[in-house]
């Protein structure tokens, strides 16, 4: 039995952004292959300040722009909620044991129990319960699972994240 | 609507150029990948058009002011479900809402500037007619989040989708 302390990685404080950086962002949103001079003339400053604060901005991991896939085109149907109720001390070992798996689009940790909450995508139905049985029937200390199916996503916006 | 394409081993290494450098040029990747910048801009087209990819911003948590985020759960009448699913999904501060099976029947993941503001939000919500029950689980860490992927909404309207 384990003294239920867990080692959390060290919290890592990012710099603040003033108002040109906001409004550089905010432009970007609206279109991140949007030009530096597109932008500029948008934020009113030079399309050189456009350019270092976009460095800045993606040096200091306070912005990234990529290409996303949709995960249909992948073969993912299916979207499951699922809570995990795990030991006491092994809460890190097995967070980061489930970031590995390929279908798991999110482990978050949060305050109470379960202190696990997973996303995660699959074929389908069976795609899903082999999941279940298998990959987190593999792990150790996991104590309980709440797998809770989504019928119908109505939002997604997965343009904030811990970076 | 995504139209079924086929991807080949070129575009898939076209995605993966501009997903490790985003506001990469058509012509950087295409040195990577030995096309012509005008073939990497026809696949990329192609890509965008069909629906397997979409170019996007990731705005560190941290850049965003907002202090708390976490899972909401609200336990509605079947009756009003459309309508307050709606209704918190249409929060600019929601990033995800989906319809579930399970105890709770709209499970949601919003972020808020504070406590104070959360507390306004959960009450908010479970004043709305025919819910019953409305739980905040806040995230404390974030082990893995695959933000390159997108989960297109079901039956969105892709113009209706915002980022």
């Amino acid at each position: 039995m384990s003294s239920g302390k867990e080692q959390w990685p060290a919290a890592v404080r990012k710099r603040s952004i003033d108002e040109t950086d906001r409004r550089i962002i905010a432009a970007l949103r609206a279109d991140p292959q949007a030009s530096n001079r597109d932008v500029a003339r948008i934020v009113e400053v030079s399309e050189m300040t456009v350019s270092n604060r976009i460095d800045a901005l993606i040096d200091d991991n306070l912005i990234k722009i990529t290409v996303q896939r949709d995960v249909r085109t992948l073969g993912s149907h299916c979207l499951a909620h699922v809570e995990l109720d795990v030991e006491g001390g092994r809460l890190n070992e097995v967070a980061n044991a489930l970031a590995q798996f390929e279908q798991v689009f999110a482990v978050t940790i949060v305050i109470g129990n379960p202190q696990i909450v997973l996303l995660v995508f699959a074929k389908d139905n069976q795609d899903l319960q082999r999941f279940i049985q298998e990959d987190l029937g593999r792990l150790q200390g996991i104590r309980q699972a709440n797998v809770s199916l989504a019928l119908q996503t109505i939002k997604v916006d997965t343009g904030i994240a811990a970076l | 609507m995504t139209k079924p394409i086929l991807l080949d081993r070129t575009d898939e290494e076209i995605i993966r150029q501009f997903q490790m450098n985003g506001r990469s040029s058509n012509r950087a990747v295409g040195e990577a990948v030995g096309l012509s910048e005008g073939a990497v801009r026809k696949r990329l087209k192609r890509l965008t058009e069909s629906g397997h990819a979409s170019y996007g911003l990731i705005v560190d948590i941290q850049a965003t002011g907002m202090a708390i985020s976490g899972f909401l759960s609200v336990q509605v009448a079947p009756s009003a479900l459309a309508a307050v699913s709606r209704q918190v999904a249409d929060m600019e501060t929601c990033a995800l809402c989906m319809l579930t099976t399970g105890n709770a029947n709209i499970r949601a993941y919003i972020y808020e500037k504070d406590a104070l503001s959360l507390a306004n939000t959960t009450a908010r919500i479970a004043a709305m007619n025919g819910v019953s029950k409305v739980e905040f689980r806040e995230a404390m860490y974030f082990t893995q989040h695959r933000y390159e992927l997108l989960m297109m909404p079901d039956g969105y309207p892709s113009s209706e989708w915002t980022l």
